[in-house]
């Protein structure tokens, strides 16, 4: 029988204590560790690499999906979601092969759970499991960041971010107290920011509009947008035309 | 009240109409008489007549619906009142009977019937206010019950509009302070305790029952007494202590004269679970939140603190429904009377401050 670890994510000990308690009457199954909220979870998951996450949803700092986000999907566990009442995200869980098990968690609604996973485990084709996860990830809203700066892992909110920069298969998040790089791309990133806060001015660039203090003309039709802090960015001709309620 | 331009015109329009009505009525009732009796008499004069005084009413009837307005007869005023009714009705007939004469003194002439004759002034203008006294009490009995039947309309609507405002605000803090995320997740934590320690397991479910049990009955009378709020409250927060442990802590600092005092039923929960959301729920690491009660001589002041991040940084699970039917409800409670502000404070986290006017809760 091979072993497989397993990772539990809860922000309230009681809940992790309770799933403790079930998941050691499974012999097969290692606990490898536990985290506390969302950044916590991330590290975690990381440094554990778990066959297997029990995943609350709802977390100080990051929730359940965003934790997700913040790691490499090559690295990412077989996840089982845990829900007290999230309506919105079971709707999404219906569309994928995605497993959860609802609060106050039953023995064999947990034990069920894991049979299927396991047997996800086995199976050889993780890129269906994994595709389907990543299709529930991006039905989720867009609301901040995970970055990394020095091994440390930070939560970067939507209004910290001045401008997005293309950068390959990453964008840099430029913010107040410097350039954050995330894996993704600008046109990816784009179809999921509100439009009305985040508008593509180059193809290389997304602009908040609230960091914007001005459009000035630079000659030959172009113009730059400049920043209430002073960064000037390259309006492209093309891109002018997403911008109706400006008056340029 | 509040009219509209357009409504104003359209009442100063009406007005002018019904008057005018009015006029050509009299003048065919007196112009009649002429032709019945086969006397002659000119239909011109007798328009100019029965128009001018139709209009000379106006401005007297005007001022009348003023001082009604202002100062109606009601059972405890009229004895002192009624000399400034007759007064008034004395001035304003004689101002009638003069504008009369002098409009048709000068109509009368411009249309070629000569100088007007409105015989001697000294017993024109008795003889007028004797009809004008008969007019003038009608029309003032009249507004009285016309203000009579706005007031007990506008009361009854108001009376409507509080009621089911009151009824929303139920459900809504319902909604608010009972959210399935806190039920179920208080039901994991007391399934999971159940394992460790039965006697806890069902002290915290009779807590869980206590709030589910107020949730659901069905109360009269908008406020209770701050101690019944905080002892509603302490069953709260014990099981949130239960749920996140040492990462919440909460002091209450409540002035024990505050105690009796009358409070709108459920109004410190929602702050409190806000307060928590955004100073522990939010964060990772210990919280504190903080619950104030206070007397500033005739108001009362509650606060609710938190060491969180502030409104402005608000969790994606957070609703705002609890807070912004905090301060409807506080607004039809007390009107101008009652302020909510939630603001942050200098140290980092939020204070969310209530203050009402006192009273205790009998």
């Amino acid at each position: 029988m091979t072993t497989r670890s397993v990772v539990i994510v809860d922000d309230e000990p009681p809940a992790r204590r309770k799933l403790r308690a079930m998941l050691a009457t499974r012999p097969e199954l290692e606990i490898v560790g536990e985290a506390v909220d969302g950044l916590d979870a991330v590290r975690v998951l990381e440094e554990r690499r778990p066959d297997l996450a029990l995943l609350d949803l709802r977390m100080p700092e990051l929730d359940g999906f965003e934790v997700l986000r913040a790691i490499d999907p090559g690295q990412w566990p077989v996840v089982i979601f845990v829900t007290a009442f999230d309506a919105s995200a079971v709707d999404a869980f219906a569309l994928g092969a995605v497993d959860y098990i609802q609060k106050p968690v039953t023995r064999e609604r947990l034990d069920q759970a894991l049979d299927r996973a396991l047997q996800r485990l086995g199976a050889l084709d993780r890129t269906t499991y994994r595709e389907a996860l990543l299709s529930t990830e991006r039905a989720q809203p867009l609301e901040r960041f995970v970055v990394r700066s020095l091994g440390k892992l930070r939560v970067v909110e939507l209004d910290d971010i001045r401008w997005i920069e293309s950068a390959g298969n990453y964008v840099k998040l430029h913010t107040a107290d410097g350039v954050h790089l995330v894996r993704g791309t600008l046109r990816a990133l784009e179809q999921r920011l509100d439009p009305a806060r985040f508008v593509r001015i180059h193809r290389s660039t997304l602009v908040a509009l609230g960091a914007v203090d001005r459009f000035t003309p630079v000659g030959h039709g172009d113009y730059a947008a400049v920043l209430a802090s002073g960064e000037r960015l390259t309006l492209s001709r093309r891109y002018r035309d997403r911008l109706p309620d400006l008056t340029l | 009240m509040q009219r509209s331009r357009a409504s104003k015109l359209r009442l100063a329009l009406a007005v002018f109409g019904l008057t005018t009505v009015f006029g050509l009525l009299m003048f065919a009732y007196r112009y009649g008489d002429v032709l019945a009796r086969h006397r002659s008499g000119s239909a011109l004069e007798r328009l100019i007549e029965e128009m001018t005084g139709a209009y000379a009413a106006l401005p007297c009837l005007a001022v009348l619906l003023v001082v009604v307005g202002r100062l109606p007869l009601s059972r405890d005023t009229w004895v002192r009142r009624l000399p400034l009714y007759l007064g008034l009705i004395l001035v304003l007939g004689t101002f009638e009977t003069m504008l009369m004469w002098g409009s048709r003194s000068l109509v009368f002439p411009l249309v070629g019937l000569g100088p007007y004759d409105y015989g001697d002034l000294r017993w024109r203008i008795p003889m007028e206010l004797s009809a004008q006294t008969i007019v003038y009490s009608m029309v003032i009995g009249l507004m009285h019950f016309g203000y009579y039947y706005r007031d007990t309309r506008r009361a009854r609507l108001r009376a409507a509009e509080l009621e089911a405002a009151l009824t929303q605000a139920k459900l809504e803090s319902l909604e608010a302070r009972l959210e399935p995320h806190f039920i179920f997740n208080t039901l994991n934590t007391i399934s999971a305790v159940m394992y460790e320690d039965v006697a806890e397991a069902d002290r915290l479910l009779a807590r869980l029952s206590d709030l589910l049990r107020r949730a659901m009955t069905r109360e009269s009378g908008a406020t209770v007494s701050l101690r019944d709020e905080m002892a509603w409250l302490e069953s709260y927060l014990a099981l949130m202590r239960e749920r996140f442990g040492p990462r919440l802590a909460v002091r209450v600092e409540a002035d024990p004269v505050t105690l009796d005092a009358a409070v709108p039923r459920f109004v410190l929960q929602p702050l409190v679970e806000n307060a928590i959301r955004h100073g522990v729920g939010s964060r990772a690491g210990a919280g504190t939140v903080e619950i104030v009660a206070a007397r500033d001589r005739d108001r009362l002041r509650l606060e609710v603190k938190d060491d969180g991040r502030g409104p402005g940084r608000s969790d994606a699970a957070g609703n705002g429904v609890g807070l912004s039917g905090t301060a409807a409800r506080l607004a039809l409670l007390y009107g101008d009377r009652q302020s909510f502000r939630l603001d942050e404070r200098p140290e980092g986290g939020t204070v969310a401050r209530i203050t009402l006017p006192w009273s205790t809760a009998g």
